[in-house]
C-alpha cells in the first residue's frame, strides 16, 4: 500500500495540511487570525495570503539552513527568521494595500508570534529538505486560509448579507450584527468544530 | 582545568554564534532593503499634530484617542477645537501647524452642575437601598423625592478620569482647577443635570436646579430648587424661565447690573456662581 513516490508523498503533504491536520480547524493552532479578522472574507483572504507568503519564507530558510542548525539556538533564529518576513509583509501591504492594512491593524505584526508558523519551522523546515518544506507550508497556510474563508464567509454573509462586499442574500434579510462581534466568531468557530469533530467521527466509525 | 573546558564551551557555542551571526546579519540586510523600497512616506505633520495634543485619550473629541483625532483634524481642519482638555492653547498650535485660523471658541468648556441640593435640603420618600449607581437609583422613587436633581450616587465621580467632580454631601461638585471640560460626566448622568458650558469669565453665573415641578412642589421637595417665579427673567434677559424653570442662556450671557440684581432677588437662593 505504501507509496513512497514523490508526487505522491507530496500530494499526501499538500492534503495534511488542508484537511487531516489543518492548523485552525483540527489542530487548533495559531487561532488568533480566526477569531479576529474573519468579519469579512477580504480581510480574510488577505491575513490568509499573508500567512501563506510568511510560512513559505520561514520555512524555506530555516530548511535551508537546517545543517547549520543548533538545538539551543534554533528558537532564536526562527523567531527572527519568522519576524523578519512578517515585516516585509507588514511593509507590503502598506504599501500597496494601506486600507487593508489599516482593517487588518496588529493583527498582521502578530503573525509573528502566531504557533502555526513556529510550529512548522520546528516540526518540519527544521528536518526536511527544501522542496518539501515549501510544498508543506503551502499546504498548512492553504489550510488555514481555507478555514479563515469559511468563517469569513459565513460570519459576513449572515451579519451583513453580502459575501466579500457583494451582495448574496435577499433584500428580506435582516442582517444579524452579534455575528459580526466577537461572539458570532466563537459561536461559529464552535458550531464549525462541531460539525468536522461529527463528520470525521462517523467515518472513524465506518473505517473502524 | 576550568580554563580548559571554558574553552572547549566556547568551541561549541562558536557555529551556533556564526550562525545566528550569520542569520541575523542577511535578515538584517534583506529588511533594510524592503525598507528601502517599500516605504510609505507620511505626513510630517501628523506626528507634529500628536505631538501637541494632551495624549489624554479621553475622547472628549468624539475620536477614539488622540491619534486618531490628529489624523481626522489633518484632514478636515475644521475640526480643530474639538480637544476640550487642551482647550484654546492646543486649538491655536493646531492651528499654527495647519496654517488655518483657529475655529475654536477661545475660552474653555467646564462642566457646570444643575443642582445645588445637598442631603440636607433634600425629600426622602424611602430608604433606598439598591445598587449604589444613580442609574440605578433614576428609576426608582425611593432613591429621592426630586425626580430632576442630583441623585449623589456618583456615576459622574466614577467616570471622571481627572478626579475633578466629588460627591460633597450628596451634591456632585466640580473642581474647577482640575476640570477638563471633557463632558464624560455629562453623558454619564442619567439625569442630565450636567451640562457643558464655555466659561467666558472665570466666573459664571448658573442656576442651579433642574427642577420642572411646579413651584409648590418643587418648594415642598427642596429647601434650594427653583419654583420659577421668574423674578430674574424681569431683572436681565439672560434669563429666560421655561416648564418652571429658569435658565441661563449662554450664547446671550453676560454680567452686569442686571444680573447681580437676579441674583440678589431670586427668593431661593438658586441663581450662584460657578468657577474659579
Amino acid at each position: 500500500m505504501q507509496d513512497n513516490t514523490s508526487d505522491n508523498l507530496y500530494t499526501k503533504v499538500i492534503l495534511n495540511g488542508l484537511w487531516r491536520q489543518n492548523p485552525a480547524l483540527r489542530l487548533l493552532i495559531g487561532m488568533c487570525p480566526p477569531l479576529a479578522v474573519t468579519t469579512g472574507v477580504r480581510p480574510a483572504l488577505t491575513m490568509g495570503l499573508s500567512v501563506i507568503f510568511v510560512l513559505s519564507c520561514s520555512n524555506l530558510v530555516v530548511s535551508l539552513i537546517r545543517p547549520f542548525l543548533r538545538p539551543h539556538v534554533r528558537i532564536i533564529v526562527f523567531t527572527i527568521t519568522i519576524a523578519t518576513f512578517v515585516t516585509i509583509c507588514d511593509l507590503l501591504l502598506k504599501a500597496y494595500l494601506p486600507a487593508m492594512s489599516e482593517v487588518l491593524g496588529p493583527y498582521v505584526p502578530l503573525i509573528i508570534v502566531n504557533c502555526l508558523i513556529i510550529f512548522r519551522a520546528e516540526a518540519c523546515a527544521s528536518k526536511s529538505p527544501v522542496l518539501l518544506s515549501v510544498i508543506d507550508a503551502l499546504g498548512m497556510g492553504g489550510g488555514f486560509t481555507v478555514a479563515l474563508l469559511i468563517l469569513a464567509s459565513i460570519r459576513e454573509v449572515l451579519a451583513t448579507g453580502c459575501w466579500a462586499g457583494w451582495q448574496v442574500m435577499p433584500k428580506a434579510f435582516v442582517p444579524w450584527l452579534a455575528m459580526q462581534m466577537p461572539v458570532g466568531a466563537f459561536v461559529t468557530l464552535g458550531l464549525l468544530l462541531g460539525l468536522i469533530a461529527m463528520v470525521s467521527g462517523s467515518k472513524e466509525a465506518r473505517h473502524g | 582545568m576550568i580554563c580548559a573546558t571554558f574553552i572547549g564551551d566556547l568551541q561549541a557555542a562558536l557555529p551556533a554564534g556564526l550562525l545566528l551571526l550569520g542569520v541575523g546579519g542577511t535578515l538584517a540586510v534583506a529588511l533594510l532593503f524592503a525598507h528601502q523600497t517599500l516605504r510609505v512616506e507620511q505626513d510630517p505633520r501628523v506626528e507634529a499634530i500628536y505631538q501637541v495634543l494632551p495624549h489624554l485619550d479621553c475622547g472628549a473629541c468624539g475620536y477614539a484617542g488622540c491619534s486618531s483625532y490628529a489624523k481626522a483634524v489633518l484632514a478636515d481642519p475644521t475640526l480643530i477645537g474639538r480637544c476640550s482638555p487642551g482647550g484654546p492653547a492646543v486649538a491655536q498650535r493646531l492651528a499654527a501647524i495647519l496654517s488655518v485660523e483657529s475655529a475654536g471658541s477661545s475660552h474653555p468648556i467646564r462642566a457646570v452642575v444643575h443642582c445645588n441640593a445637598h442631603t440636607m435640603d433634600k425629600t426622602y420618600y424611602g430608604n433606598y437601598e439598591g445598587i449604589a449607581s444613580c442609574i440605578a437609583g433614576n428609576t426608582l422613587t425611593s432613591a429621592q423625592a426630586c425626580r430632576f436633581g442630583c441623585l449623589g450616587m456618583g456615576d459622574c465621580v466614577r467616570a471622571c478620569r481627572f478626579d475633578a467632580i466629588h460627591m460633597v454631601d450628596g451634591l456632585a461638585t466640580v473642581d474647577y482647577q482640575r476640570c477638563t471640560g471633557c463632558g464624560a460626566c455629562a453623558k454619564v448622568c442619567p439625569r442630565g443635570i450636567i451640562e457643558m458650558v464655555t466659561f467666558q469669565q472665570s466666573m459664571m453665573m448658573v442656576v442651579a436646579c433642574n427642577s420642572k415641578e411646579d413651584g409648590r412642589t418643587t418648594r415642598a421637595m427642596c429647601k434650594a430648587g427653583c419654583i420659577g417665579c421668574g423674578l430674574c427673567a424681569k431683572q436681565s434677559d439672560i434669563f429666560v424661565v421655561s416648564d418652571n424653570l429658569s435658565k441661563i442662556d449662554y450664547s446671550h450671557y453676560r454680567h452686569d447690573e442686571g444680573t447681580d440684581q437676579a441674583m440678589a432677588k431670586c427668593p431661593t437662593k438658586v441663581i450662584i456662581w460657578r468657577g474659579c
